[in-house]
């Protein structure tokens, strides 16, 4: 063959490769759920690192998820009329618990980026508005040329105020408050479908079983029977429309019912999507399924032609005008956008953001993708495991927006299902508590950790064309059984004198020592020592008013003070009393909140551990709060070293060692 | 012989196996890999369990129609290379309904190709000074004599062996005082160490197990933090010398080692020698095998590992290690696992780890002659062409939690069973269990119960495997490989509205398509019949409860046993029995079951009255496929009488093996890991009363 010919069918051929491999990419979906610049990623100059403050993204103008700063979970109210020259309305999005920040705000719509993620920046706090926590609107949205209106329904009664874009208010009184009949007393979601002449069609989500949880007089017992059914009730709701007169708010008839009564359990929201204008309901648990205007139930599908999932937990919707919707919860708030397969799913973004990695973040700082360079490896509330990359160095890293890691090829989820210690209302929740280390010795990172059943597990990792990828879910046991502790703690995991040692919190609450013998089996070192002979347990006296408020400590086991021995860094919640319920950090102390990260100093050695009375950190010498439910320690070795901690809100701070040298003791 | 009316064809087939592609995971001392197995085809004999097609009848050793089979005794009698065996079968049916409960006697007549030990089919031992359907006895040699012993807290109890008549007598021999043994006893291990003396080993109750205060009815033996509200009990070892000049006491009784917490919910100790190491091995009801030295070295009991490194686990459910005595070679290394499913031997590897635990080649299954197609205990079948050939195949899983294929290498109508073949996951066994959170509490996290459902759940032509297990939840397995190959792909948990699916534990749900929708029915938390309709590969949507053609719905327990373990259970099959063009179901039960409601159902109305058949029911579909609506159901009799399979749940399918020119036949998995066939003009029905 001529060589021309040769040199032709080798440039087809890589075309017919090249398009393969596209094609593949496109069925399995993009690895990477940030943005999509088509632009080189831009790392931005300046530094990250602030001590006392939260890591920053410091990519593509500092894109990260959107956040409010300091809650612990968005509500996403409603939208605003579209501005002029804008793809998509501003949002009005509830800050729910947390540090600050709570209330109401203006998101203001900024951009799309060029991989379609809509970026929003913080706008104004709503000044005013009528109602409290129990009258709060289901949906703000505008009415056709009327203007915006927030619309509660609650009891019977349907109240409408309107906002005043001006001072940024809907002021201090209902502008109506109606009656309605038809419609069960309690409504999870509104939705406003249309306005025709004066008349205003809503849609409303309301119980027909309202949820219950068991009132036992004996707060020991669980939610579940001896066969581990739930022994409360599971919320059911459907669908009703109701037909409004716009001049005087006031219904026009009785609402109906559009769909079957039993249309989804635990219903939390609903909105309009879709081309055909559909309505889209929305559960507690991350279900959608679409209803059309003839009621026939349908589910909504993504761009592969799978199931469509709710990628918050414990959702509220909202339709934007392009037929999408916006979805938000604890963690990342999300666009759907509608496209010809199905919707596609991206995160919703803010410039100039801090790194945001959902609530109740659990980092590790590890070389990830073996490239030299310290990433962030870290769990959250929702049971997902996110990747930071480091595009800078490890003195002035660079970090963007989370990638979600896979176990088997799946978007790992660790949730605790309908077995969950709350009831089956919380099964949307895993709390996952990573600890990144070389498990097996196989010189691959691995994934130890705890969850909300507090089972201690392992997800190996595997290297593959210079990824790691990690395999299916195992269980850590002791002679063939699974160790169960008390939930939502992270187990420490140090490879030190030839041995792996796991410390985690046991069944009494106290710190347990394991050591690895072969594969995920553990032999029992015993329970930690204070000076060789007491137990350190964490938690306060009073505790027992609800077993489940023990737990959520974060372990860490690190050579804090440099003399070759591991000690232990303790995150705990303000509740938590070290080593013992009598007297102990930080709650001792309460209500004086400070950091909540304890010193355990070994005073034995790597082999024979035993600690010192704890001391609890202080930053700069003073105490500093960043959240009480969730402290996560882990030493961080970029700049100049020292700690990063995720905190209840999502965000990590990063304190350098320098600053962390005092300490406070109560002995 | 065993089944009097096999008819033995003209013809044997040679099945020329390679192992599946798979490497033999199992070094025989004649070396492993390829192998020649010889099958020999046998009619299909209703009211018969599925009879062994391989040559001699080989099968795993298990006795007849008991789920439990407890090595209690090794004894060098047969021959020098290997001991017969003295086994405890507990648990099923006793003599006169056919089974083996009670001690058995099987003596040793050789290995297979494979190296894998053979032997006869067991005789009863009906006298002893104990109960013999108790497994608290080792039974050895020595010297000249055999003995059973038994002993307690404060008691060594010796029966003498009498050959001729095969008998314990029935009044123990020596009844001797232990003094000093500080704890409950679990477990003990008896060894001649030298002339005339014994060591006597004690794996005692350093922290007794004790249940929660809980009736099973409402309360759940977890507390609110998701903890077991009762004691994982915990061992430690202790020993002392046995004169064997009466058995008596000679010296105190010492810990071996200051370990008080050698293993979790101790079940066996044995002891274990090689050439220059000696030690005890411990093993739990969660599977776990563990190591300590004679001279009590370690600190801690190290883990058994295979000759590749991975953790070796007890395959055998529930108890029992046996340590084949040390007459053989003068070594006592090798050791055999029993209990719930299958027999095991592990045979030492002749090395040993850097803590000086000896190693081990991965178990081998010990086999008997005449046997019948066994499959773990609980075995729940389905009959379906998993492979691709035409052939109808079984399918089925059992109370480890494991999956097992038996290739059908005849044809539908005289089918040809090859040994069951434990399915892979990711290249390993697949097994699930319950873990932690057992209903019955953590101590029986070793069973999962499988309950498998073959069917091609995600539309692509394949078979996959949808299941529910211990824990009341539903998962699939696909298909991920081919038709002819199938590999099964990671469980994929079935949700409805997002939460996981959820229902009484142990249920085998029941799925077919109907028109372009598929049905799946399971017990709901209500512990009744629920219909749902798939809507993706990981999704149902809720299609209400089953009704009866009066509108009532369709229940499966009692009015009067209130504890809430005894829901569940059910093993639905969609089948068209009556060939009416509807889906009729199938329903095993256990045997206080009560269908459809707690006040009068089957089969319990019925044993009240003195009926004790077979926990298979018939609900007739007297509406659509679509829309069922079921008649009152009927409980199968076989040749117009009760056949009684076991209490636990009868898992019934309907089958196209044999003459099916009348409709389907009925197989049925039973508690004792077999598989009875029925022709179905053989089977008529009981009524309600």
């Amino acid at each position: 063959m001529e060589m021309k010919k040769i040199f032709e069918n080798m440039v087809y051929i890589t075309h017919i490769l090249a398009l393969s491999l596209l094609l593949v990419w496109g069925c399995t979906g993009p690895e990477v759920e940030g943005p999509k610049d088509d632009e080189e990623l831009k790392v931005e100059p300046g530094t990250t690192l602030v001590s006392g403050e939260p890591l920053c993204a410091s990519l593509n103008g500092g894109l990260a998820p959107f956040a409010l700063g300091g809650n612990l979970s968005h509500k996403v109210l409603g939208v605003d009329v579209v501005a002029e020259g804008n793809l998509l309305p501003d949002l009005f999005v509830e800050g729910v618990g947390g540090l600050d920040n709570s209330g109401l705000y203006k998101a203001t719509f900024v951009k799309m980026t060029a991989g379609g993620n809509p970026v929003y920046a913080v706008g104004g706090k709503v000044t005013k508005y009528p109602w409290n926590s129990s009258s709060a609107p289901q949906k703000i949205a505008p009415v056709g040329e009327l203007g915006t209106y927030a619309f509660a329904y609650h009891n019977g009664s349907l109240s409408v105020a309107k906002y005043n874009v001006a001072d940024n208010s809907f002021g201090t009184q209902w502008v109506a408050t109606t009656s309605v009949e038809g419609l069960p007393a309690t409504a999870v979601g509104l939705e406003v479908v249309g306005v025709e002449g004066s008349t205003l069609t809503l849609a409303l989500l309301g119980l027909t079983v309202v949820a219950e949880t068991p009132s036992d007089d004996d707060v020991s017992l669980s939610y579940y029977n001896t066969l581990g059914t739930y022994r409360g009730r599971i919320s059911v709701g459907t669908l009703y429309t109701l037909s409004i007169e716009t001049s005087s708010w006031t219904p026009l008839g009785e609402a109906t019912v559009v769909a079957d009564e039993k249309l989804i359990i635990a219903p939390s929201a609903v909105c309009c999507a879709g081309s055909e204008g559909a309505l889209v309901v929305a559960n507690e648990f991350g279900a959608m399924k679409a209803v059309s205007a003839q009621g026939v139930v349908s589910q909504p599908l993504d761009e592969c032609g799978c199931e469509l999932k709710n990628r918050s937990t414990v959702a509220a919707v909202c339709s934007v005008p392009d037929g999408g919707f916006v979805t938000s919860g604890e963690g990342s708030m999300w666009y759907y956008a509608p496209s010809e397969g199905g919707f596609v799913s991206r995160e919703v973004l803010m410039e100039g953001g801090v790194l945001y990695a959902g609530s109740m973040v659990v980092p590790n700082v590890v070389d990830w993708d073996g490239d030299g360079r310290y990433d962030i490896v870290a769990g959250n509330s929702a049971g997902n495991l996110l990747f930071f990359k480091n595009y800078g160095t490890n003195t002035s890293p660079a970090f963007g927006v989370g990638e979600y890691l896979r176990s088997a090829g799946e978007v790992v989820e660790v949730r605790a299902g309908y077995y969950s210690l709350g009831g089956p209302m919380e099964s949307g929740w895993g709390y996952l508590c990573p600890t990144v280390v070389d498990w097996n010795g196989d010189g691959v990172q691995d994934v130890v950790y705890s969850f909300n059943e507090g089972i201690l597990e392992v997800m190996l990792g595997e290297r593959r064309g210079g990824e790691v990828q990690l395999g299916v879910r195992q269980k850590i046991m002791r002679d063939y059984m699974e160790i169960c502790g008390v939930w939502r703690t992270r187990p420490a995991v140090a490879n030190v004198d030839g041995q792996t040692i796991l410390v985690a919190m046991d069944q009494e609450d106290e710190i347990h020592v394991y050591e690895r013998r072969v594969g995920n089996a553990v032999v029992d070192r015993g329970e930690a020592t204070l000076y060789y002979s007491d137990h350190i347990t964490g938690y306060r006296q009073q505790v027992d008013s609800s077993l489940s408020e023990r737990g959520r400590e974060k372990l860490h086991l690190v050579d804090w003070d440099e003399d070759g021995d591991v000690d232990l860094l303790v995150g705990a919640p303000i509740t938590a009393s070290f080593p013992s319920p009598v007297k102990g950090l930080p709650y001792s102390r309460f209500p004086t909140k400070g950091l909540n990260v304890l010193y355990f100093e070994n005073i034995g050695s790597n082999v024979n551990i035993s600690f010192a009375h704890p001391k609890q950190l202080l930053f700069k010498g003073k105490d500093f709060n960043i959240g009480t439910a969730s402290i996560s320690p882990t030493f961080c070795p970029l700049g100049e070293g020292g700690l990063l901690v995720g905190c209840d809100c999502g965000q990590m701070y990063y304190f350098s060692k320098n600053d962390l040298v005092r300490t406070i003791s109560l002995w | 012989m065993k089944h009097t009316s096999t008819l033995i064809f003209s013809f044997l087939l040679f099945a020329l196996l390679w192992g599946c592609g798979e490497p033999d995971p199992t070094p025989t001392p004649d070396g492993g890999g390829r192998e020649q197995v010889v099958l020999i085809a046998r009619e299909l004999e209703s009211n018969q369990p599925i009879a062994s097609s391989v040559e001699r009848g080989l099968a795993p050793l298990a006795m007849d129609f008991c789920y439990t089979s407890v090595l209690v005794g090794c004894v060098y009698e047969s021959a020098s290379a290997y001991p017969d065996l003295f086994v405890c079968g507990s648990g099923g049916l006793s003599s006169s309904s056919g089974g083996r409960r009670g001690l058995n006697y099987c003596q040793f007549k050789g290995v297979d190709s494979r190296g894998r030990l053979i032997y006869s089919h067991p005789k009863a031992i009906t006298v002893a000074p104990w109960d013999v359907t108790s497994a608290a006895v080792k039974i050895m040699k020595i010297g000249s004599e055999i003995y059973a012993i038994q002993t307690t807290k404060t008691k060594l109890n010796v029966a003498r062996y009498n050959r001729e008549t095969m008998s314990f007598g029935s009044e123990w021999t020596y009844s001797t005082k232990l003094v000093g043994v500080p704890y409950a006893v679990s477990t003990f291990d008896f060894v001649v160490s030298g002339e005339g003396v014994a060591d006597l080993t004690i794996m005692c109750y350093t922290v007794a197990s004790v249940s929660p205060d809980s009736d099973y009815t409402e309360d759940s033996l977890y507390d609110s933090a998701g903890f077991y509200m009762g004691t994982i009990p915990e061992g430690a070892l202790y020993r002392t010398k046995i004169l064997l000049d009466g058995f008596v006491q000679d010296g105190e009784v010492k810990q071996i080692g200051n370990d008080n917490s050698v293993i979790l919910g101790p079940t066996t100790v044995a002891q274990v020698k090689g050439n220059d190491w000696s030690g005890y091995i411990v093993s739990n009801k969660a599977g776990a095998l563990k190591y300590v030295p004679s001279a009590a070295s370690l600190d801690v009991a190290d883990y058994l590992v295979d000759t590749s490194g991975n953790q070796l686990i007890n395959r055998s459910n529930v108890k029992r290690v046996s340590v084949i005595n040390a007459d053989r070679d003068g070594l006592s290394d090798d050791f055999i696992t029993s209990g719930e499913g299958a027999m095991w031997l592990y045979r030492y590897a002749g090395r040993r780890n850097a803590y000086g635990t000896p190693i081990y080649h991965p178990a081998e299954v010990v086999l008997m002659q005449d046997g019948d197609l066994f499959s773990g205990s609980l075995t729940v079948p389905n009959v379906v062409d998993w492979d691709g050939d035409g052939a109808l195949d079984v399918v089925t899983g059992n109370s480890e939690g494991r999956l097992m294929f038996f290739k059908n290498y005849g044809t539908n109508l005289h089918p040809v069973f090859a040994e069951g073949e434990y399915m892979k996951l990711c290249g390993e066994e697949f097994c699930i269990r319950a873990g932690y959170y057992e209903l019955q509490g953590p101590m029986e996290c070793c069973w999962g119960y499988l309950c498998p459902t073959v069917f091609d759940w995600n539309g692509d032509g394949l078979y996959d495997i949808v299941f529910s297990y211990n824990e009341g939840k539903y998962m699939y397995m696909p298909n991920v490989g081919t038709a002819t190959n199938p590999v099964l792909g990671t469980p994929k948990t079935i949700y409805m509205d997002g939460m996981e699916l959820y229902g009484v534990w142990r249920v085998r749900p029941a799925i077919e398509r109907i028109g372009d929708r598929v049905a799946m029915m399971i017990m709901d938390g209500d512990n009744a019949l629920h219909l749902y309709w798939q809507t993706s590969d990981t999704s149902v949507t809720d299609g209400g409860k089953m009704e009866l053609v009066d509108g009532k719905f369709i229940t499966g327990h009692n009015n009067y046993d209130d504890s809430n373990v005894q829901h569940g259970r059910g093993k639905l099959n969609f089948v068209d029995w009556d060939s009416d063009g509807k889906l009729d179901l199938l329903v095993g039960t256990i045997k206080r079951s009560s269908f459809p409601s707690p006040e009068r159902g089957l089969p319990d109305t019925r044993r009240k009255q003195g009926y004790t058949g077979m926990q298979v029911l018939y609900f007739h579909n007297e509406g659509t496929s679509a829309e069922p609506r079921y008649a009152y159901p009927v409980q199968f009799l076989v040749n117009g009488k009760d056949k009684a399979l076991g209490a636990h749940s009868n898992a019934p399918v309907g089958c196209m093996l044999g003459d099916v020119s009348d409709g389907p036949n009925l197989l049925v998995g039973v508690e004792s890991g077999r598989f009875m066939f029925f022709d179905r003009k053989d089977l008529t029905y009981a009524y309600l009363p």
